[in-house]
């Protein structure tokens, strides 16, 4: 009898035993903090999933708000597919989103209102070596459901070559991206004006076009680059005409579907396949050989060493890059977790992940011995693909040829290193 | 309450365990826990019996210990020496992790053992003694709690034998029949588990427990024992406490093997401890752990000493008486 109630009460202590080691080792509760992103995300998009919604058409005009629902966003999710959304700024200057549909695994709310103004813009102009031209744009604050392009028609033709798509902090400029500039004829006039693509990664707040020539400054250089942007541009917009059977002639489609042949970064696999050949330079043999920039960095703790486990001091590079920034090859359809893997295998980076079925994705807890909480509760790996921080796992984001992946450990949620979930 | 450490004053009982459990718990250094699985399987065997002690950890004990350890570097990753790799998730199972496993499986044996004494020794009246008055509730419910388990086994017990009797048991019967007799005497205990608790609160409740200038019934006193006793133990915890402060017992798995007196893989700890400093932690650390058994032995030998010396004593007197009577009958009967 007495030996009976022993054996009942270890193996009893044996499972509490067993049930807490499990939990310190490598915890639920470790993965709530960071990926309560994705449940939050979850959770609202089954509330409203049974909304009845009309399906999202490739071409929206979006309403007066700006507004574009979670339960209309998850009509598009996933499909193969570009998708824009149209707009006119109080200021009349025409502008277009275009979401890449596949990239959208968690629909949110898309709050799509733009607003361009040039008051103000002039301490800018100064503070960019006196460009000529600077255009403030302000974006609404949301929560991004995919890297998404915006393209604006401006009013005015700018005699520029090159123009920064900017961020203006505590008096220091920020590039967030290079616009692409093309020219088109609009009126009977034949009016020229220009048409600004940029990628938006971040929103929430006032952004900078700052539009100016490289070559030289004086006027001459200008009426220069004047005649060899509109050469090129012609070139490009034969092409364009062709090809976009999407277009409807409206000069916005046109602008966006003109890309700049000698950037591989935006060139998806969608776009290429359907014909296209303006970009011949990019779209060669993608199918055997895609690379994509890897890199693999924790600076951020070197900002925070007081918070770091004295452990882990030593994993801790000098200058905080683990992998620095390198051409990374991988196959059609891999993604961002399995370049990881393979990339840290080779590297022999160690290198810890758990599949969450949660998130239905691998999440990844650690990379050279720096674990999540390492330096600080807020602290984790959070991973960004060209700019910007998917709101889905890793093991969900397909590559694709060009894309640049950074692996950047946070010791703040991701505030410290550029993605505005939590702001 | 054979034993002579329980019979000493419950604050000592409960301090010792206190420390003894939480060092094997915090510390997590091989040299300590080898000295604490030696003084508490000496200790468990001296109170359970050498048998029951070993029948328990070779059936139940060291299997758990096993999984454990093979659980740990399943589940966890970290470490500098790899191992094997796992394709699918790219992680990698590694030594440190392993050798945590093991760790910490030692340290959930040890625990258990260390446990086992502290059923014998600290018994619920002696719990309800030290705390009944600082934190009633507290103390009253923690103590049902940890006899809640064979306070079950007990009841369940009984209830089956009522059952068999009216031929209701899981041994009668088909399977169906068997499932739904379980069930019942489930339901029965459940019942009587819920009556049970309301019972001894009210009981409790009625006795005036809890209540303000009420007394506990107890026959400890502090006596003079207690106070040499209590020194020793209060000044070999402050020492070994000092020591493990100072990094005596240093040891670290995670990610990297780094233990306090050794050199593993050509390194040593940050935190370095002077030698002499590390041996007084360990030699008062291990006083301290023996301390309770040494007790025991040092008044089991006073025992036996006094005990022999009455024993003889008395057998030369009757033997004597017997054979003096023995010869007397032996010469009637001639």
């Amino acid at each position: 009898m007495s030996r009976k109630k022993k054996g009942l009460a270890l193996w009893l202590a044996l499972f509490l035993g067993v049930s807490s080691l499990t939990g310190c080792g490598s915890g639920n509760d470790n993965m709530t903090q960071l990926s309560q992103k994705g449940a939050e995300i979850m959770n609202s998009s089954d509330e409203e999933q049974d909304a009845d919604v009309e399906p999202l058409k490739t071409k929206t005009q979006l309403p007066e708000d700006g507004i574009i629902t979670q339960a209309q966003m998850e009509t598009i999710a996933g499909k193969d597919e570009k998708f824009y959304f149209v707009g006119k700024t109080d200021s009349g200057i025409g502008y277009k989103w275009t979401y890449n549909g596949s990239q959208i695994q968690n629909p949110v709310e898309q709050k799509l209102l733009v607003q361009c103004t040039e008051d103000g813009t002039e301490e800018i102009k100064k503070a960019a070596n006196n460009a000529p031209y600077a255009l403030k744009v302000t974006l609404e604050k949301m929560n991004l459901a995919a890297p998404a392009k915006l393209t604006l028609n401006l009013k005015e033709e700018w005699n520029a070559d090159k123009v920064l798509y900017c961020l203006e902090e505590n008096g220091k400029i920020y590039q967030l991206d290079t616009a692409k500039i093309s020219t088109r004829e609009s009126g009977k006039k034949k009016v020229k004006r220009t048409t600004l693509t940029f990628n938006v990664t971040k929103t929430g707040g006032d952004f900078y076009l700052i539009g100016g020539s490289t070559t030289g400054e004086a006027a001459d250089d200008q009426a220069d680059d004047e005649t060899k942007d509109n050469t090129k541009d012609n070139a490009k917009g034969e092409d364009t005409q062709s090809k976009d059977n999407k277009s409807t002639g409206s000069s916005s489609d046109q602008a966006d579907t003109d890309r700049n042949p000698t950037s591989g970064q935006d060139g998806s696999s969608a776009d290429n396949s359907s014909g296209d050949t303006s970009g011949s330079g990019d779209s060669s043999d993608e199918d055997t050989a895609m690379t994509c920039t890897f890199s693999i960095e924790c600076s951020t703790i070197l900002n925070n060493w007081n918070d770091l486990k004295e452990s882990k001091a030593e994993f801790v590079p000098a200058d905080g890059w683990i992998l620095y920034p390198s051409e990374v090859e991988f196959y059609e359809g891999e993604t961002v977790f399995d370049v990881l893997k393979r990339v840290c295998n080779e590297a022999g980076i160690q290198m810890e992940s758990e599949w969450t079925p949660m998130y239905n994705s691998y999440y990844v807890s650690g990379i050279n011995n720096l674990y999540e909480f390492d330096c600080g509760k807020d602290s984790g790996w959070m991973y960004c693909v060209n700019g910007w921080y998917p709101n889905y796992g890793c093991s969900k984001y397909t590559l694709e040829d060009g894309d640049t992946v950074e692996w950047r450990y946070t010791c703040n949620l991701g505030r410290d290193v550029g993605d505005q979930y939590y702001d | 309450m054979t034993d002579a450490f329980s019979r000493c004053h419950p604050i000592l009982n409960f301090f010792y365990f206190a420390v003894v459990l939480g060092f094997t718990m915090f510390i997590q250094h091989p040299v300590y826990l080898a000295v604490s699985f030696v003084a508490a399987t000496a200790y468990s065997m001296w109170l359970n019996g050498v048998g029951k002690v070993l029948k328990i950890n070779f059936l139940l004990t060291i299997p758990s210990l096993l999984i454990v350890a093979l659980l740990n570097p399943m589940f966890n990753h970290y470490g500098v020496t790899p191992l094997l790799y796992i394709e699918s998730s790219g992680n990698w199972v590694t030594l440190e992790a392993l050798v945590y496993g093991i760790v910490l499986g030692c340290v959930l044996f040890i625990m258990i053992l260390w446990f086992s004494c502290y059923n014998q020794i600290m018994t619920s009246d002696k719990f309800i003694y030290l705390f009944g008055r600082i934190i009633p509730a507290m103390s009253l419910m923690l103590s049902m709690a940890l006899r809640f388990v064979p306070h079950f086994i007990a009841q369940l017990k009984v209830i089956r034998n009522g059952q068999k009797c009216v031929g209701m048991d899981v041994s009668n019967g088909k399977w169906f029949k068997k499932v739904r007799y379980a069930l019942n005497m489930v339901s029965i205990l459940v019942t009587w588990a819920l009556e049970n608790a309301i019972e001894t609160a009210d009981s409790m409740k009625s006795r005036g427990y809890g209540l303000k200038g009420r007394t506990a019934f107890s026959i400890y006193r502090f006596n003079r024992r207690d106070k040499i006793l209590g020194g020793m133990l209060a000044v070999l915890f402050v020492v070994s406490g000092y020591g493990c402060y100072h990094g005596a017992a240093f040891s670290q798995y995670n990610p990297r093997i780094l233990l306090a007196g050794f050199t593993i893989f050509g390194r040593v700890p940050r935190q370095s401890c002077s030698p002499v400093l590390a041996v007084i932690t360990f030699i008062s650390f291990g006083i301290f752990c023996f301390l309770p058994l040494m007790l025991d032995l040092s008044e089991e030998y006073a025992m036996k000493k006094s005990r022999s010396h009455v024993h003889s004593e008395m057998t030369v007197t009757y033997r004597q008486i017997y054979e003096e009577l023995a010869n007397e009958m032996e010469g009637e009967h001639k």
